[in-house]
């Protein structure tokens, strides 16, 4: 592989804008990136995108399609990537591929979701399906997607003494980070009293422990080192880029599922593990080298126990660093700078690429008082429905 | 399985037996490398093995908590949601065939509920619809 750059990226504030189509959130951060990168459209050799879950897309999921169709009909190859909340990383994945293979040295990826109201219900109008998971676990169960978190986050405590004041904690420091996020949906700050006396969810998960749903968009711009040289700006390179799925006789109980086939050999969330460890193994950079890590924080609980499982800290250490305030920016290991799903909810597909804006701002410098100082690497990671897993490292 | 003079009929056919006394789930065994599934399927996903002979296998009622959550939210459709709406447990329980299978928990006390507890399936009522008590699999401690 070709030595592959981030030369710029552009990113929507996340919220709801349900006057604003899809497609003007996607184009304006095309816009955003293309400009970030001193570079126009017709330059774009090939698009990568996620196919958003809930809007837009021809109700093919072609996000790139429409993305061409509205900015320049160039005749450029564009793959619309599916994999639910591991789309944005996905595409990204796909754009570092076209242009570290050599088959082309200026990519666009691009991702945008506009969500419907409220945590995801199962589509509505879906058929009565038996031989469908996702229908017998809410028609025979009703569980929804925050059990199967609070599932695991239970789990945890017992296994590694975990407490609600851990959790609260978490989300403390997500919310106080986030609140100095220009891009955040959610900008107050609060005390672990007030996470604490949020409603019960879904025990032992609070409201302010669940990331929310959000509209959002982002893009980059990858571009090869031969043409780089050739434009102005300050790349940040990507180090790696991993995708992976689940493994047969993982733990995890995960989203729809209604079993497992638990083996004590399989690593939990091996989706994720697998991705994450691929992007270190390739990146050639020591998990505990790691400056940060933007991870996809859907409840508190995740926060905790996924940079044990990828060898970052040991298990149960999570917990030690919250107690001591060091997952903050200026912490020993920073997680989440940006603020994270708690600050900005979940705008699914789009997820990665607001994770790839986040950690390139953050390399260059200009994080502003989030900044983690002197950082020259970091981690990204998504989680996506089906067992789709996605490790990103950039550097600097 | 309380009384009830209603005709039972399941909250979704082909998951389990509707036997009064001891009502059991149906899955899949794999003849093959001896891995269970729930719900039935018709191919074995465990990539190492070969044959993948699957037959119709009915799973232990008896098992061990692996966790819980407490659902304070009714859940959306199509979930029908008890009105007024009471909180109930969730589980994940570890079955002796070596797959865990999700259910309601007929506890719905947090503090009452412990990891590693036994429990056994029952059915129980989810709804009523049309003159019908409409059932599902539930695990009860025991």
């Amino acid at each position: 592989m070709r030595e592959v750059a981030v030369v710029g990226v552009g990113m929507h504030p996340w919220g709801k804008f349900p006057d604003k189509p899809l497609i003007q959130m996607l184009t304006e951060v095309v816009d955003m990136a293309l400009k970030d990168a001193g570079m126009e459209w017709k330059e774009i050799e090939g698009i990568a995108a996620a196919s958003s879950r809930f809007s837009g897309g021809m109700g093919w999921g072609l996000a790139g399609n429409e993305v061409a169709q509205t900015m320049g009909r160039s005749g450029v190859p564009i793959y619309n990537v599916s994999s639910a909340c591991a789309a944005g990383a996905n595409a990204f994945n796909v754009a570092h591929t076209l242009v570290g293979s050599g088959a082309c040295d200026v990519a666009l990826v691009v991702a945008g979701e506009k969500m419907p109201k409220g945590f995801i219900p199962r589509t509505p109008g879906a058929a009565e399906d038996r031989s469908d998971v996702d229908y017998i676990r809410w028609k025979a169960i009703g569980i929804p997607n925050p059990g199967y978190w609070a599932m695991e986050t239970r789990r945890r405590m017992e296994d590694f003494g975990t407490t609600e004041l851990h959790l609260a904690k978490v989300a403390v420091k997500a919310h106080k980070v986030g609140a100095e996020n220009p891009l955040a949906r959610y900008r107050q700050v609060f005390t672990v009293e007030d996470v604490l006396n949020s409603p019960m969810v879904n025990y032992p998960l609070r409201l302010y422990e669940i990331c929310a749903v959000s509209d959002g968009a982002g893009a980059a711009i990858l571009c090869s080192k031969e043409k780089i040289r050739q434009i102005s700006t300050s790349p940040v390179w990507v180090a790696s880029s991993a995708v992976a799925t689940m493994q047969f006789g993982d733990p995890q109980f995960r989203i729809p599922e209604v079993s497992t086939n638990p083996m004590p050999s399989v690593p939990f969330t091996s989706e994720v593990t697998l991705a994450v460890r691929k992007a270190f193994e390739t990146a050639g950079i020591e998990p505990k080298e790691i400056d940060f890590v933007e991870l996809q924080d859907n409840c508190a609980g995740h926060e905790l126990f996924m940079p044990e499982s990828w060898g970052i800290c040991e298990p149960g250490e999570c917990d030690r660093l919250v107690e001591q305030d060091q997952t903050y920016p200026n912490g020993k290991l920073p997680i989440n700078p940006s603020g994270g799903f708690a600050s900005f909810g979940e705008a699914t597909t789009a997820m990665g690429l607001f994770q790839v804006a986040q950690g390139v701002w953050q390399l260059r410098g200009e994080a502003g008082p989030r900044q983690v100082e002197g950082a020259k690497t970091c981690l990204l990671q998504t989680l996506g429905l089906g067992g789709n897993g996605s490790g990103i490292i950039l550097k600097r | 399985m309380k009384k009830t003079n209603l005709e039972r009929i399941p909250v979704i056919e082909g998951l389990f037996t509707l036997d009064p006394e001891e009502p059991k789930l149906i899955g899949s065994k794999c003849t093959s490398c001896g891995t269970y599934f729930f719900p039935e399927t018709n191919c074995c996903s465990n990539p190492e093995c070969k044959d993948k002979k699957i037959e119709q296998a009915f799973l232990s009622r008896r098992g061990k908590l692996w966790s819980y959550t407490v659902q304070y939210y009714p859940p959306p459709p199509p979930f029908r949601a008890q009105e007024p709406f009471v909180p109930f447990g969730i589980g994940l329980v570890e079955l002796p065939e070596k797959v865990s299978v999700a259910g309601i928990l007929t506890e719905s006390d947090p503090e009452k509920l412990k990891i590693g507890m036994d429990v056994e399936l029952i059915l129980d009522k989810a709804y009523e619809e049309n003159g019908k008590e409409v059932v599902t699999w539930k695990f009860t401690p025991v």
